[in-house]
């Protein structure tokens, strides 16, 4: 029982990983190398695309593209996304304003944007940090916007009978109440930007994550394909987990939740 | 909101010319007409009139859903009444104030601030230094007995502790009022009567008008100098009783039993 304690959550993460590790290893077996090449094949691929350039780029530099684009989506649409969620929740007048051209937007998936935006913005950066802003936009928008529209009612009234001002309504109540809202948000938006940004890279550009992929398509080379895709998968666990890291620093009451 | 009758204190109806001259209350309510907009138009008080004296201990006995809380609602400032007037010290309540306290059935307590941030709300609102919040929410904290929790989150707190800090941010906001809408309704019994204790002490202490809110018998002849009790909806003002039994007040004393069961007898019964 002493063992539990320290090892018991390490020893459950490892038992759907080793599982998955193991039916990949199945499928290999029965399907061949052609339906899906075997784990150690896609490690060894990941390894030659960090020596060896592909389309001139070694793989450190095609995710630097990536996350470039992702993280240039993504700055943007938190500068712009979070105030005006936490606007609509707060204010009622901005709500109503705003909601309506928002509805309308809201159901557009990011991947239809591709072709008008490539068509304002060329197929160049623009148009693929575009596509991942739209993404990552209504995601922070609408968590944003839930978290401060249903703020408890109770809190309201007890900092205003305890005599706050309507800034530190807002500062001190709304924004602190819908900070879990708003992280959950951030997580979501992350994983929309980089969906989308494969999405942008698949459709054009010479560098990328997304572009090692469809290259690997091309080049008839299962193993480039999935070892794009696990860089993808690692990648978008390390950022997630520096996010709770970041809510666990800037939320210190819900530590035992996050 | 309908509109509002301005009433005057001249202009007093049958009910409220038996009580006691306005200027006797600290905190006093006339005609209060409150309903809303359900399935159908729901009145919750119909002409209700009451007023609390300076530092007395007033409870307030109700059944369920008679309007008990939309009652110290508005004697707080939160809600307007759709008719009547509420005065604090001879004018008009417009709003909610921190001169009346108030305690909440379901704590409401920030749970992104710690117990001593919570506490220290209502004086950082008045804009009190920094050293000086601290100094007040220490000694209101201590009042309550939490010392050693200040820095704790209302969520690693039990259901009584929470009540506790509910009670010292009340307190240490500097009310001349304590409004307490059934602090203790979500607590377990045993809690519950060591919370009564321990109200009384503190109440002993830092004496304060309080008017408390109840639909418990025996806890509002526990605490109570008076208790009035108000009818089912729309509530009205039913009776009431001085209590006199000196403290500590005993369950299970002759007197205390009498009375009970004298109250248990104009006790509207609510499903």
């Amino acid at each position: 029982m002493k063992f539990k304690s320290q090892f018991y959550p390490l020893f459950l993460g490892s038992l759907s990983l080793s599982a998955a590790l193991l039916l990949w290893i199945i499928v290999n077996q029965m399907a061949g190398p052609r339906f899906l090449p075997n784990p150690l094949k896609v490690f060894e691929e990941i390894v030659r695309l960090f020596k060896t350039p592909l389309s001139g780029r070694t793989l450190i530099e095609h995710v630097i593209f990536s996350l470039r684009r992702v993280m240039a989506a993504y700055g943007l649409a938190i500068v712009t996304g979070l105030p005006l969620g936490l606007m609509m929740g707060w204010n009622a007048t901005c709500r109503k304003i705003v909601m309506p051209i928002f509805e309308i937007f809201r159901p557009i998936p990011p991947i239809a944007w591709i072709p008008i935006a490539i068509l304002w913005l060329g197929v160049a950066e623009g148009s693929k940090i575009y596509i991942c802003y739209v993404g990552a936009f209504i995601i922070l928008v609408l968590n944003s916007f839930t978290g401060t529209r249903y703020v408890d009612p109770l809190l309201i009234q007890a900092a205003k009978v305890f005599g706050a001002s309507k800034k530190r309504l807002f500062l001190a109540v709304a924004v602190p109440a819908a900070l879990p809202s708003i992280f959950a948000g951030l997580q979501n938006g992350m994983s929309m930007a980089w969906m989308c940004v494969l999405a942008a890279e698949l459709v054009g550009g010479r560098e990328g994550v997304g572009f090692i992929i469809i290259q690997g398509m091309n080049l008839d080379r299962p193993e480039m394909i999935l070892a794009g895709m696990v860089v993808i998968g690692v990648l978008g666990t390390v950022l997630a987990a520096f996010l709770r890291l970041l809510e666990k620093l800037i939320c210190p009451w819900r530590r035992q939740l996050v | 909101m309908g509109t509002r009758k301005n009433l005057t204190f001249e202009g007093l109806g049958p009910t409220a010319a038996k009580a006691a001259p306005p200027s006797e209350y600290i905190l006093f309510c006339q005609g209060l007409m409150v309903s809303f907009q359900l399935l159908d138009q729901l009145k919750v008080l119909d002409g209700f009139t009451l007023g609390v004296k300076e530092n007395e201990f007033l409870v307030v006995l109700g059944p369920g859903q008679c309007g008990k809380t939309v009652l110290l609602n508005c004697l707080a400032g939160l809600q307007e009444p759709q008719a009547g007037l509420v005065s604090f010290k001879g004018a008009p309540v417009r709003g909610p104030s921190a001169e009346r306290g108030l305690v909440f059935q379901k704590y409401a307590l920030f749970p992104w601030q710690t117990v001593e941030e919570n506490v220290a709300w209502g004086l950082k609102s008045k804009g009190t230094a920094k050293a000086e919040r601290r100094r007040i929410a220490a000694k209101y904290i201590e009042l309550v007995g939490l010392t050693g929790f200040e820095k704790a989150y209302p969520q690693a707190l039990s259901g009584g502790m929470k009540q506790r800090v509910g009670l010292a941010r009340a307190y240490a906001s500097g009310p001349e009022v304590l409004l307490m809408d059934e602090p203790f309704g979500a607590l377990d019994a045993q809690t519950r009567y060591a919370m009564e204790k321990e109200l009384l002490t503190i109440w002993e202490k830092e004496k304060r008008t309080v008017i408390f809110v109840t639909n418990n018998i025996e806890e509002a002849i526990y605490l109570g100098d008076r208790v009035v009790l108000m009818s089912k909806r729309p509530a009205k003002l039913k009776k009431e009783w001085e209590i006199t039994i000196p403290h500590p007040r005993s369950y299970t004393d002759p007197v205390f039993l009498a009375l009970r069961q004298q109250i248990s007898a104009d006790y509207d019964l609510v499903l």
